[in-house]
């Protein structure tokens, strides 16, 4: 079948506190920063993060497949990507094709953690390109439309 | 080459204290309000706002820019509009004002648009405040190019 292969950049919710105008701050201690909603079935082309603000090194942020969105119940940290930031500098675009051909579905999301703090400020927008994979909605089970 | 001409639109970061449930307030302080990021390499259909709030000002109705910053993060080389210019008059809740100055103007990864507010809605010399709640938007297609040939693109460590 012929279809599109274009990437789709899936929907980032960054939480409270961490939409400051230069990204997700990657100082301090380890905490999940924002995640991505999987609206359809899809497959993971690619992770990243523009940086925005040149950190110090040792900075790490994973991107782990949650099976149930808003539980930790059966993740594998950084199975989606595991950035190493280092001291890459403002306006580059770290990323890992590590992930690539993990499936999504709607129900499971994609956790965003800085789970090692940069040693001086840094900051990123994370993203996350994926292919549409067709799919009816009944053979998604966690689809369930409203009464 | 057979290829989709679907229009992607860019993913946006609304800043804190702009994500407001109307969206972005036009009637408050001018400045930059949020950000598209690129992950890849595209061209620039169409940008635009999805207007929430009927926008009203005596003194001055609200104007929107798109501003390209070559390098993310930073206001070096930046522009001023060069993505788009949307005067937002008195454009009524529920319609939706664009600009395609920018179609074909390329993005690459490692360049950022950001959304300012450059002139805020105001109602009278006091001041007090006009009207007007905006959505941002930026429709793009896509530009297929092998990742050696995007020069900020680095694999991770």
């Amino acid at each position: 079948m012929l279809r599109s292969d274009i990437p789709i950049a899936l929907p980032l919710n960054d939480f409270t506190g961490y939409n400051a105008a230069a990204g997700i701050g990657t100082t301090g201690s380890a905490a999940n920063k924002a995640t991505f909603t999987v609206p359809f079935k899809c497959t993971v082309v690619r992770a990243g993060c523009v940086v925005t603000a040149t950190p110090g090194g040792a900075g790490v942020v994973k991107f782990t497949k949650r099976p149930t969105a808003g539980s930790d119940t059966g993740i594998s940290a950084g199975d989606v990507a595991e950035i190493h930031l280092g001291t890459t500098a403002a306006g580059k675009v770290l990323y890992d094709d590590a992930g690539a051909g993990i499936d999504l579905s709607p129900g499971q999301e994609v956790v965003v953690k800085v789970t090692t703090g940069s040693t001086s400020t840094g900051s990123i927008r994370p993203f996350l390109l994926v292919e549409y994979l067709p799919e009816t909605g009944a053979n998604l089970e966690n689809l369930v439309e409203t009464t | 080459m057979l290829r989709s001409d679907i229009p992607v639109a860019l993913p946006l970061s609304l800043f804190v204290d702009y994500n407001a449930a109307g969206g972005i307030d036009c009637a408050g302080n001018t400045g930059d309000k949020g950000v598209f990021t690129i992950p890849f390499k595209c061209t620039i259909i169409m940008a635009g706002c999805v207007v929430t709030e009927d926008c009203s000002g005596a003194v001055s109705t609200p104007v929107v820019k798109f501003d390209k910053r070559p390098t993310a993060g930073s206001d070096v080389d930046r522009g001023d509009g060069d993505i788009a210019e949307i005067n937002l008059s008195t454009t009524a809740a529920g319609k939706v004002m664009y600009d395609r100055a920018a179609e074909g103007t390329t993005l690459v990864p490692g360049e950022e648009v950001v959304v300012e507010l450059t002139t805020a809605a105001v109602e009278d010399e006091v001041p007090t405040a006009g009207t007007g709640e905006i959505r941002p938007f930026l429709y793009v297609e896509y530009l297929p190019e092998v990742t050696a040939n995007l020069t900020n693109m680095v694999a991770t460590a």
